[in-house]
């Protein structure tokens, strides 16, 4: 891994701090950038994407799947592939009940990281979400779960 | 893919960019398609979109302003990769 | 068709044709105090239709067709006309209407904020909008909550409740047996009986108001509440949409206008009263 800058670089981001990242800056004795490559890794997918609905056939309606209800059971965690495990698991991270601020999500976009996010957490999350995508939007295999058979 | 392939960005009105508390969304007016995007991607896009194209090269260059993106040859081919992804859900094209 | 009946539910009409009477006798019992559509031409046509009187050895049996029709559906036996004509019905809003983002959850209304509940089958979302509609809520729906796409109101499509099996017992002892349908055995779903909603649930069902909390009900669970992420509910409330995608972008601002304003809980409760419970707390820190 390459060296991390020790000095503050970038003007923008001194005027957008607040009171409790000037201290978080103070007891850190490393980076002024966040990190925003994995570093090392094959690049894994930072894209969901919504799939469109299937056409309204009935050949559609009868292959539809029904989606699993998440086991999760008190404190879980989520696996890099997305799969939520025990809290505690080696290599998981915490689970998905996160909320940030309104304010705190756009100094994520202006090159500040979420309290307590990494890379991977990040990543994990988007497979987590990619695995709640079991029908197709659209048409969520709502007329096959009336229907008789 | 090569890292000097040069990918033209979408233009500014085509994409609808909401930040939620933890993933960014991106409605893609040309398609209709709903996209859920988290970091790198929505840097690389504004990257993107600021020069109105650009290469994995000319990206990691702007990135690295204001980012720390590793070793360069790592970040490269990552790069390299999400602007490929970017161009198969046609979000970016491939000249 | 030889027997018609025309209903209103919310915004949405319904022109309801069947080859026999029996199924459209229990439609107008049930639904004779709701409001009579506003004119003549109806949003959608369900029509049952007899199948099987040429074939000896197939039993005689329903056929729902209508606007939007699954030519390969299972037909139903000719017992439960009632629950195919409420299906036809169903069918026709998830496969047509677009003046609404649909989401498949119930709701229900108290003090002009909406509670919006979605989850799969069997996750309870019908009964507790149910007994959250005896215990001083106001019923929206217990299938359908229609979202404003320009307000961001949640609006009401207050349909017969379906309960189901276990849900018929505990319900079925706290009303009357005017709002009671017949009981309807061996469905695909097992056991149903359909619960009129209450009379001021009708009689407002053409009041939208605002979202205030969304949770994901699970029934059968120990006890357990777990916020959940804004990413996450958009995934979930796409997959529990039955039109997110054919709106576009008018239903993308809607779903992202509700993810952004609706914080969103998951439960997890053994029984009823439980849920109960859990609802009334979290909707006083809700508001």
């Amino acid at each position: 891994m390459a060296a991390l800058a020790s000095k503050l670089s970038d003007q923008d981001q001194m005027s957008d701090q607040t009171p409790q990242q000037d201290d978080d800056r103070a007891d850190m004795a490393v980076p002024s950038r966040r990190q925003l490559l994995m570093g090392g890794a094959a690049a894994a997918s930072a894209i969901v994407s919504i799939r469109p609905a299937l056409a309204n056939t009935a050949a559609s309606v009868l292959n539809c799947t029904i989606p699993v209800p998440d086991p999760a059971k008190g404190n879980v965690h989520i696996n890099p592939s997305g799969q939520l495990v025990p809290a505690g698991t080696p290599g998981a991270f915490p689970g998905t009940g996160r909320s940030f601020t309104g304010e705190q999500v756009k100094q994520a976009m202006r090159g500040r990281p979420l309290p307590g996010t990494s890379y991977g957490q990040n990543q994990a999350y988007m497979n987590y979400i990619r695995r709640l995508q079991s029908g197709t939007s659209g048409f969520t295999c709502y007329a096959s779960l009336q229907m008789p058979r | 893919m090569t890292t000097a392939n040069y990918y033209r960005a979408e233009p500014q009105e085509a994409l609808v960019m909401r930040p939620l508390a933890d993933i960014v969304l991106l409605y893609h007016r040309p398609s209709g398609r709903t996209h859920m995007v988290v970091s790198p991607v929505p840097e690389i896009l504004d990257a993107l979109q600021r020069d109105g194209g650009g290469t994995a090269i000319s990206i990691h260059a702007r990135l690295a302003r204001d980012f720390d993106l590793g070793p360069p040859d790592e970040a490269l081919a990552e790069i390299a990769a999400h602007l490929a992804e970017l161009a198969d859900l046609g979000l970016a094209y491939l000249k | 068709m030889t027997h018609a009946i025309s209903l209103r539910i919310g915004p949405a009409t319904f022109r309801v044709g069947s080859a026999w009477p029996g199924p459209l006798r229990d439609l107008a019992r049930l639904y004779a105090d709701y409001p009579a559509p506003l004119d003549a031409i109806a949003d959608y046509t369900v029509r049952l239709e007899l199948a099987g009187w040429a074939r000896r050895w197939v039993r005689p049996s329903i056929f729902i067709t209508g606007d939007h029709g699954l030519a390969d559906a299972a037909p139903m036996s000719l017992a439960h006309g009632l629950l195919a004509a409420e299906m036809g019905m169903n069918l026709q809003m998830a496969l047509g209407w677009r003046r609404h983002l649909l989401l498949h959850a119930s709701s229900v209304e108290k003090d002009g904020r909406v509670l919006v509940m979605t989850g799969e089958s069997g996750s309870g979302k019908s009964t507790l909008a149910a007994q959250l509609g005896e215990r001083g809520w106001r019923l929206m729906g217990d299938e359908f909550a229609l979202l404003d796409l320009h307000s961001g109101d949640i609006f009401a499509f207050p349909r017969l409740i379906s309960l189901k099996n276990r849900a018929i017992d505990v319900i079925a002892g706290d009303v009357p047996a005017s709002r009671l349908g017949p009981m309807l055995r061996g469905t695909a779903k097992g056991d149903i009986r359909h619960l009129v909603p209450r009379a001021d649930a009708v009689a407002r069902m053409d009041e939208g108001a605002p979202p205030a909390l969304l949770l994901f009900p699970r029934f059968g669970h120990a006890v357990d509440v777990r916020p959940v992420a804004q990413g996450e509910t958009f995934m979930r409330l796409t997959q529990a949409s039955t039109n997110y995608v054919a709106l576009g972008e008018p239903g993308f601002a809607a779903l992202t206008r509700f993810v952004t304003h609706v914080p969103a809980c998951a439960i997890d409760f053994p029984s009823g009263d439980e849920a109960i419970a859990l609802v009334e707390q979290l909707w006083a820190e809700a508001l």
